[in-house]
């Protein structure tokens, strides 16, 4: 038996490399579980009841109607 | 006077440094002589206490011999640049709770510098000595310790991750709820495989190889300055024990979570009990006790495991630990952003 | 009183203003050394010297991120690679020998050039915080008063250069650590010693190829 290739036996060759070449397998298995967490992970944890925080503001509120400016000076 | 008080707090630190060297060298030979079902040292002080002072002495009495064709200073100033700088890393390190000589905000950073400028004492000392055996050990231990250290920091990076700190008691402090050993159980034994390299131990002491290298970069020196080495090597065993325990158990805290009893009981306040618990809970014996059974493990596996071939010790540094600390370093930061448990800085609030 | 004194070292890490001079001293002296000595080895070796010293000289100074990043990749990284090559390679001593000292007067003539028009163009108050700035300006201001009014207008540009590279900055630095700042300082009032440096960075650079290049 050769080396499976991955084009033509993609199962074969993954039981392969997870018995030949097991911590590259595996750490890529870990690895790719990443961007699969930072996609999955979001909806499990609202679904499981955890809520949003509030954005950080980046700026001062813009205060609702008109703007009052102030006229001649205090002491007068 | 501030001189001098921080003179004796050096000293305060570093002599018992130098004496538990002095300790962990006998019970390293004590237990790898019950090994082996041998009896190991017994003849100087009570049990062969005092075997390592002996030791010590005869080799501070020796003549020391340089080689004709050596750099005599870089030749001396090797050994003195591996001891100075494997004794810096215990600034850093909290004892206890406000036991400790620098709160430095980038305590971990700076204990990565300092070994990283510890590495060259060993070059110097290889190169200078104008031998073979101690140039090839010297370039051995060199290439080995770069690899490693690559993986130490890596695991490091996702310690400060979790963390939020490059402070040394901020992380010890962090893991007062959980120790950082469970979510990162993997790469606490990626990072023990590490450090045993990274002190040049068996099974990883390819520098020393004795078989095939004399004593590696240490053949040409003899006497005090032999000893400079013998005391940096076991120094720095120590100090990435209190490490490996300050990153993954807690350091100075206990491991059990003492406050969670006291919670449960709520009506005896100030009872005798609960300031047991406060002393056990955090006190400078949690950290000794822990780093005592690393230390031991650390001659366990000495005692356990024949030496590796040198591209062994390259291909399982390069293609098993740093693929799957690279995976984990993908992977958690992942899962933190995923589940927003973002680490809180405690130094900021 | 004591107390006093506690805090002042707490807050200065023992900052002092002579230390700066020795280890701009140490450093030149460093530099000079890495130039002239023949073994490759020892070369790189106070090019190590010259960026510990660096590397201290920024902690001193209160940049300690800097500063331990610069050990942790400078000389924990890229010096101790070129020291395990240079090691690897077998080098004569005795073949390393060539005759260098015609090169010399060029170097001095040079390095006055180079600091002649330099000096022209900075101001002179840059930094003025060292002995060793201090005498150099001293000098420099000497050829500042001769030329300024004959030759060239040079006093307008110098003083948009000298509100370009005041000490504006500041309040811009809230933490040490805070690269953010120190970048901001570094390529806003601070970006004359940057172009500087890259022109130096840059002959550099031409230097080696023109070694290294074969003459047919």
């Amino acid at each position: 038996m050769s080396t499976p290739q991955f084009w033509s036996t993609p199962l074969r060759y993954l039981r392969w490399a997870s018995h030949e070449r097991p911590a590259i397998f595996y750490s890529l298995i870990i690895g790719s579980m990443g961007p699969v967490a930072l996609v999955g992970l979001p909806p499990l944890r609202r679904a499981l009841g955890d809520v949003d925080p509030e954005t950080i503001p980046m700026s001062y509120p813009i205060p609702a109607g008109p703007r009052t400016f102030p006229k001649g000076y205090d002491d007068e | 006077m501030s001189n001098i008080i921080s003179i004796i707090q050096g000293l305060l630190v570093i002599v018992p440094a130098l004496i538990s060297v002095a300790f962990v060298t006998i019970s390293e030979r004590k237990v790898m002589a019950s090994m082996q079902r041998r009896v190991g040292p017994n003849a100087v002080g009570y049990y062969g206490l005092l075997q390592a002072f002996a030791d010590a002495l005869k080799l501070l009495l020796k003549e020391y011999v340089a080689p004709t064709q050596a750099n005599i200073i870089l030749f001396f100033l090797g050994p003195v640049i591996t001891l100075i700088f494997a004794l810096l890393g215990y600034l850093v390190i909290p004892y206890a709770p406000g036991t400790f000589i620098s709160d430095h905000r980038l305590g971990i950073f700076f204990m990565l510098a300092v070994s990283a400028i510890a590495t060259y004492g060993i070059l110097l000392a290889g190169w200078s000595a104008n031998s073979k055996y101690a140039f090839l050990g010297s370039l051995r231990s060199t290439a080995q310790l770069i690899s490693y250290e690559l993986i130490l920091s890596s695991v490091l990076l996702l310690v400060i991750l979790l963390t939020g700190s490059l402070n040394v008691i901020t992380i010890v402090e962090s893991q007062k709820a959980v120790s950082l050993l469970l979510p990162l159980l993997p790469l606490f034994i990626v990072f023990f495989i590490g450090s045993i390299a990274e002190t040049n131990r068996a099974p990883f002491d390819l520098a020393e190889a004795e078989s095939e290298l004399v004593s590696g970069f240490m053949t040409e020196h003899s006497a005090s300055i032999f000893v400079f080495f013998f005391l940096a090597e076991y120094a720095s065993i120590i100090l990435i024990c209190i490490l490996n325990s300050i990153l993954f158990f807690g350091g100075y805290l206990s491991i059990i979570v003492f406050s969670i009893i006291s919670l449960l009981d709520l009506s005896r306040e100030d009872t005798l009990f609960h300031v047991l618990i406060s002393i056990i809970s955090s006190s400078p014996i949690n950290l000794a006790v822990k780093t005592s059974i690393l230390v031991f493990v650390f001659i366990w596996v000495r005692a356990s495991f024949p030496r590796i071939r040198f591209d062994q010790l390259m291909s399982v540094c390069w293609l098993v630990l740093l693929p799957i600390t690279i995976a984990y370093v993908i992977l958690l930061p992942c899962v933190v952003s995923g589940l927003l448990i973002n680490p809180v800085n405690i130094s900021l609030l | 009183m004591n107390n006093i004194f506690l805090l002042n070292d707490y807050i200065t890490n023992g900052y002092r203003l002579e230390f700066v001079d020795f280890i701009y001293i140490i450093s030149i002296l460093f530099g000079i050394f890495t130039i002239i000595s023949r073994n490759p080895i020892v070369s790189v070796l106070f090019l190590i010297g010259l960026f510990v010293n660096i590397a201290g000289l920024l902690i001193l100074v209160g940049y300690d991120y800097i500063g331990l990043s610069y050990i942790l990749v400078y000389v924990g990284a890229v010096s101790i690679l070129f020291l395990f090559i240079l090691m690897l390679i077998n080098i004569r001593i005795s073949e390393l020998v060539s005759e260098t000292n015609n090169d010399i007067p060029l170097a001095v003539i040079t390095v006055l050039l180079f600091y002649f028009i330099i000096g022209q163009v900075i101001p002179s108050n840059l930094t003025d915080n060292t002995i060793v700035t201090s005498l150099s300006n001293s000098f420099s201001e000497v050829y500042n008063v001769q030329l300024d009014n004959e030759i060239l207008n040079i006093i307008d540009l110098k003083q948009e250069i000298a509100y370009a590279s005041s000490k504006s900055w500041d309040n811009s630095l809230i933490e040490f650590t805070h690269i953010t700042g120190i970048g901001n300082i570094m390529y806003t009032n601070y970006s004359l010693w940057l172009i500087i440096s890259s022109v130096i960075l840059l002959v550099g650079m031409v230097g080696a190829i023109v070694i290294t290049i074969k003459q047919k």
